[in-house]
């Protein structure tokens, strides 16, 4: 049977894996359909700022040749993907003008492992600017758009991976995530992403936003394509001073197991003043179909929304600031106003206070840690709001200084936990909602088992932007 | 001083200037600051090292 454009473009990552691993489709077939359902949808999306298609197509023309020659390198062999545009390869801007023509000397790790694995890399992803300030109609770079509806905002920082996964152009993409910005655009896309734990993925070569809050990690369609990735991506990396030397499982071995008898906690104190009705009750729905996959779901204590709120954003902007602050001096007028107004800030956040803030965190880590010894997972909402409009200017206040930002997923930035993103059903408006699960440091394989059960019991990855 | 002033004078020290309704603006982000700070300081027990502790090894 002839498979449409469509049909090829919102098959999994795996799916096509196995098509190239049995020559059944080729690398250079699905690069070229990738890249004609870019040119044709990219105008109305803005999820890419740099595409490499004539790079990518010479990538896929040595990968089929190595195929054909019977060098076949595993999962990622001749599958399309793509970079946030703050991991160093080629054109990196940052989604900045201060960026807007450097290039990189060479690839960052990331994308080294992910080229070794024979991924074709499709182009730069938009970005929020430095992964942090809120792109507008009036930035320098135009912001991304949400597959779901061009009007709405597709989350960020990791804006473009989240969209070009969602719509198809992409059968995955690398973000990063300091706070949430690979879990908000899953939210907001209705697809998977993992940040997985701190240190596990290579932040070497990446524009830090904050040293010890930065996460990277994979953005895709399905939890086995999420593991996949995360496969070709994992691992020590001398280059990068917080990179873990923990030996890397295979994290698809436990895809497939029943969830029977694991323990799941649901921190509520955490989310339950300030989330949305609808979807808390998505989220609710989730838990109860993951008692009906057997397993154990018990509520937990947790800090407060509030509490989180007050001590993960002043690390955040102190550590940005600092980064930034010689280009704040010389050229302030560069930066966005949003992005140069949450610098500002930073500079603003006492020495006392940041330490504080890394006391109270600490003591959070461990609280959790202890907490699984009890369970194995936790379980929440990603955010409790659903994202608004694409904004034409500026916000009249930084986000860090206006209400109704109920974002959960800073809470394991600080633990440093891997937590996987991944739909649970809709709003009444047409815009995915979703949960995150996090589990035990290094255990992402258990992370994906609980994710990938829930996710094949119902349908939502199955859903796709009509675009 | 009052927080604009405040805020002015800590720019001024690392070398920032910015307008003056960007500074307006961040007086009311430093009053955020500081209610963090005390929220913060609530939750801290007695006995917590910060995060950025880190043990001393023999390299080589």
């Amino acid at each position: 049977m002839a498979t449409t454009n469509a049909q090829l473009a919102y098959m999994s990552l795996a799916e096509v894996a196995k098509r190239i691993a049995t020559r059944e489709l080729s690398p250079r077939e699905v690069t070229l359909a990738t890249i004609d359902r870019i040119t044709a949808i990219e105008p109305k999306l803005h999820s890419y700022y740099t595409i490499l298609a004539a790079d990518a197509l010479v990538a896929a023309e040595e990968a089929e040749k190595q195929i054909q020659k019977g060098n076949y390198k595993g999962p990622l062999h001749g599958i399309p993907l793509a970079v946030k545009d703050i991991y160093e390869s080629g054109p990196t801007t940052g989604g900045s003008k201060l960026r807007k023509d450097y290039v990189a000397r060479q690839d960052c790790t990331s994308v080294q492992k992910l080229k070794q694995a024979g991924g074709i890399i499709l182009g730069k992803l938009a970005t929020y600017e430095f992964a942090f300030g809120v792109p507008t109609m009036a930035s320098y770079f135009q912001p991304a758009r949400n597959p779901w509806n061009l009007d709405i905002d597709p989350g960020g920082s990791s804006s473009g991976s989240g969209a070009a996964v969602a719509a198809g152009l992409a059968y995955g993409a690398m973000g990063s995530d300091t706070g949430g910005s690979i879990r908000w655009p899953a939210f907001c896309c209705g697809i998977v992403g993992m940040k997985a734990t701190y240190g596990r993925v290579s932040r070497a070569g990446v524009f830090p936003l904050s040293w010890n809050l930065d996460h990277t990690g994979p953005m895709t369609r399905t939890v086995e394509d999420c593991a996949l990735m995360l496969q070709g991506c994992a691992g020590y990396d001398p280059l990068d001073p917080a990179s873990a030397n923990e030996p890397v499982p295979d994290f698809s071995a436990k895809l497939g197991r029943d969830i029977k008898g694991l323990r799941i906690g649901i921190p509520r104190r955490l989310f339950m003043s300030n989330c949305d009705k609808e979807i808390l009750a998505s989220v609710e729905t989730a838990i109860a179909q993951m008692t009906t996959l057997g397993a154990v779901v018990t509520d937990v204590d947790s800090i407060t929304f509030e509490e989180m709120f007050a001590l993960i954003w002043p690390i955040i902007a102190a550590d940005a600031a600092a980064y930034h602050l010689e280009d704040m001096k010389t050229r302030p007028g560069d930066y966005n106003p949003d992005l140069r107004m949450m610098l500002a800030i930073g500079t603003l956040v006492s020495g006392t206070g940041y330490l504080q803030a890394q006391r109270a965190r600490d003591q959070i880590r461990r609280d959790m840690l202890r907490q699984l010894e009890t369970v194995d997972l936790f379980l929440m909402p990603t955010t409790g709001f659903l994202p608004g409009r694409v904004r034409s200017e500026p916000p009249a206040s930084s986000f860090l200084t206006a209400d109704g930002f109920s974002i959960y997923t800073p809470l394991m930035n600080l633990t440093g936990f891997p937590t996987l993103a991944l739909p649970c059903g809709f709003s009444a408006s047409g815009l995915p909602i979703g949960f995150e699960l996090a589990g035990k440091p290094f255990d992402e394989a258990t992370v994906f088992q609980v994710g990938h059960a829930y996710e094949q019991s119902t349908s939502w990855h199955q859903r796709h932007p009509a675009l | 001083m009052n927080n604009r002033d405040i805020v002015t004078a800590r720019l001024a020290a690392v070398g920032i200037s910015l307008s003056d309704q960007e500074l307006d603006h961040l007086a009311a982000a430093y009053s955020r600051l500081q209610q963090w700070e005390s929220i913060v300081q609530k939750m801290i027990r007695p006995e917590t090292e910060p995060a950025v502790t880190f043990h001393a090894k023999v390299e080589g």
